[in-house]
């Protein structure tokens, strides 16, 4: 983890071995790695009651109804409003 | 070696012998996502295509894997039935047992520190490992002996076809997932421009040994699943 953030951060190459390839040149598990670092900093950036448990990090439907209980304060979004200024309408 | 530096170790040079006669040298390199998801895709249909064959009777591919089906006995069936289901057994120990949150290093560590915590990392490790085995043991067992209150051979014939159909399939979308990468991760040169072969199927045709070689030489790049997660 401290490696990725140095990198990201100071915005050196990831690797040497990759400084002739395009990003989407670079082998499959390094991409894989990136993203799932991106993911993990993502978690990290919420605050700790919000951060889903470990567990549930290759679960996407788990992880779908974790943040929508965080996230929500208990009841649906039923309707929309769209406030509208009439003398504001173009003609 | 570490774990960073393993995944930074992506290609390598392979020289083709004969004894101790280098015939040719050629680069392989683990293939970027575009080829991954190509390989899947391939796979895939080819994984179909064989199921397709493997359920019709008439066809040799079913005739090949199902000849002796009339004359395998109970425990030839049960045992080919759970054989089959090993890979779900394996899916459902991993779900049943998530791998446990590890604590963190604490702030500054000493070295004592963290000699001790990469013991217990290990430790953790080795002890996930024989669970799932056991898991996956108990679960076949279980199964073994649910099937064989089922007194109608006919149905148990059925339920052996099915799990071999499974089976061979999942071999062949292994099979073909990994020839392709290796296919579109070989390169005569070590700038990984030009491919080793003109087609898959010149790939495909090539001997066996040629193929060990390249696939120990691919396999030796890659990381486990779970050596990426963590």
């Amino acid at each position: 983890m401290g490696i990725w953030r140095i990198v990201k951060d100071l915005k050196f190459p990831l690797h040497r071995s990759l400084l002739e390839l395009s990003v989407s040149e670079y082998p499959h598990t390094i991409n894989y790695v990136i993203k799932r670092r991106m993911q993990i900093d993502s978690y990290l950036e919420l605050p700790e009651d919000k951060r889903p448990p470990r567990s549930i990090w290759d679960k996407p439907s788990e992880l779908e109804e974790w943040f929508d209980r965080v996230f929500s304060d208990g009841s649906k979004q039923t309707e929309f409003s769209l406030p509208v200024k009439e003398d504001e309408i173009e003609r | 070696m570490s774990k960073i530096a393993k995944l930074f170790r992506w290609h390598k040079k392979v020289e083709i012998k004969e004894g101790d006669k280098v015939l040719d040298t050629v680069y392989v390199r683990l293939v970027g996502d575009a080829e991954f998801q190509e390989a899947k895709n391939l796979s895939l249909t080819r994984s179909k295509a064989l199921r397709i064959k493997l359920r019709n009777p008439e066809t040799d591919e079913y005739k090949a894997s199902f000849s002796d089906l009339e004359t395998l006995t109970r425990d030839e069936l049960l045992m080919g039935i759970t054989f089959g289901e090993i890979a779900d057994y394996r899916d459902e120990a991993l779900l049943q047992m998530p791998e446990k949150e590890i604590p963190p290093l604490p702030d500054s560590p000493s070295l004592e520190e963290q000699e001790n915590y990469e013991e217990m990392v290990r430790a953790r490790q080795m002890e996930r490992a024989e669970s799932l085995t056991k898991y996956i043991e108990k679960r076949a067992d279980e199964r073994k002996a649910e099937l064989s209150k089922i007194e109608d051979i006919g149905k148990l014939r059925e339920m052996y076809t099915h799990s071999i159909i499974n089976l061979k399939c999942s071999e062949e979308f292994t099979k073909s997932f990994r020839e392709y990468q290796i296919y579109k991760g070989t390169f005569k040169d070590a700038k990984f421009q030009e491919l080793a072969f003109d087609s898959f199927e010149e790939y495909s045709q090539c001997s066996s040994r040629l193929k060990d070689m390249l696939l120990t030489a691919y396999v030796s790049l890659e990381l486990t699943g779970e050596e990426l997660k963590n």
